[in-house]
């Protein structure tokens, strides 16, 4: 696993985002990595932790992800029991109407980086939270990547998360 | 396998429809599989839903027996068979139901479960029972060592996600029995320690999640030594 708490605390420069992202090539994110750096300097709580994608049934096209986050300092949650509970317990209609509170939400602003504003109140993030003691929102499939990342940079401010995922490095 | 038989349906029929050379008892046994094609995969499709609910709702039932055997059974054969028939778009449908089959905790699914894998299975498909699965007929119908199982694997989550004092006194939420129920699951295992932290008026998070990893508690309830 890599050591959260170093990656976080390497975030000081708009450069160390530019350094740990998937998708450096994207047109604009010189300009969203100095914007991430404003919002993760803003914030009034903020963490590195781990991030998980389920694909998730009810979707069209490419179909649902599940996007998972949680602060593994503070909770462990069985990823077995996670994925039987997506694959047989959650409502459809939970994520289908998560899906476009997620898709209004976001941050049309990043290209890349904190893209995901995700209410601390949004019924899928608490129907997690119930169960596991995570958090997670609903959104399309957009990328294989978003099933392969495994660490979430969250910057939490007035009730809202800010979520970007990016792939450890080794 | 769906679209396959539903093709080789087709086949069948335009056979029949255009090739008038071939004799009676050829045609007849054509026209029957052609039908079959056609119906037999609906037909199981049906048949499994329907068993499916019939099962479901017994086992709902409070004052009802146990489920057969063989009606488990069949039900399992039925699923298998609806996933591996079903035409595409409806087979995840089908895969779905039987997956959630599964992973349901009631009489019928564990009644086969060695003790080896009940601990298992009962962490991993906990989470994904509906809500006010404490006070449901299928948590009822367990026996009651499963029972008690339960009840003090949810008091481990709850003590590991909000705290001792919380998963106590809390009234309500996914993983909540009533503290009689949990004082008594606790006296049945003779585990002191277990018994103290929930009686105390200050429970500490560390030692009630140290008490109920107490292996010798849990090998006395899956082995069943009283």
């Amino acid at each position: 696993m890599p050591d959260h708490a170093a990656l976080a605390a390497s975030l000081t420069t708009p450069e160390a985002f530019l350094a740990l992202t998937d998708e450096s090539g994207v047109f604009g994110v010189k300009k969203s990595a100095k914007a991430a750096l404003e919002i993760w300097n803003q914030a009034d709580a903020r963490y590195v932790g781990v991030y998980r994608g389920f694909p998730a049934p009810g979707g069209k096209g490419t179909g649902f992800v599940i996007r998972t986050y949680w602060d593994p300092a503070r909770v462990s949650p069985d990823l077995d029991a996670v994925e039987v509970a997506i694959q047989t317990a959650l409502p459809v209609a939970l994520t289908q109407a998560d899906e476009k509170v997620t898709w209004k939400a976001r941050n049309n602003k990043q290209a890349s980086f904190f893209a995901w504003r995700i209410s601390q109140q949004q019924a899928l993030s608490l129907w997690f939270q119930e169960r596991f003691g995570i958090s997670a929102c609903a959104t399309q499939l957009f990328d294989r990547a978003d099933i392969h990342q495994d660490v979430a940079v969250v910057a939490t401010s007035g009730g809202v998360d800010n979520l970007w995922s990016f792939t450890s490095k080794g | 396998m769906g679209t396959a038989a539903t093709l080789l349906g087709i086949v069948a029929i335009l056979f029949l429809a255009t090739d008038t050379s071939a004799g009676g008892a050829v045609r007849v046994v054509i026209t029957a599989f052609a039908i079959g094609c056609v119906f037999v995969p609906a037909a199981i499709a049906v048949g499994s839903v329907w068993l499916r609910g019939h099962n479901r709702r017994r086992e709902s039932d409070a004052g009802a027996a146990p489920l057969s055997d063989r009606a488990v059974r069949v039900q399992q054969l039925l699923g298998r068979a609806a996933v591996r028939l079903a035409p595409d778009e409806r087979a995840d449908v089908h895969a779905r139901a039987a997956l959630g089959d599964e992973f349901r905790i009631a009489e019928s699914t564990v009644r086969g479960l060695p003790p080896d894998e009940m601990l298992g299975f009962l962490w991993v498909a906990r989470p994904s029972q509906p809500d006010g699965f404490p006070s449901s007929a299928e948590f009822a119908g367990l026996p009651d060592r499963v029972q008690d199982m339960i009840v003090l694997l949810d008091l481990r989550r709850e003590a590991q996600l909000r705290g001792a004092e919380a998963a106590l006194r809390t009234t309500s939420g996914v993983y909540h029995h009533d503290r009689a129920r949990t004082l008594a699951a606790a006296r049945r295992t003779d585990n002191a320690a277990l018994l103290a932290q929930i009686e105390t008026p200050h429970p500490r998070t560390d030692d009630l999640l140290a008490a109920l990893d107490d292996s010798a508690t849990w090998e006395r309830l899956l082995r069943g030594d009283s």
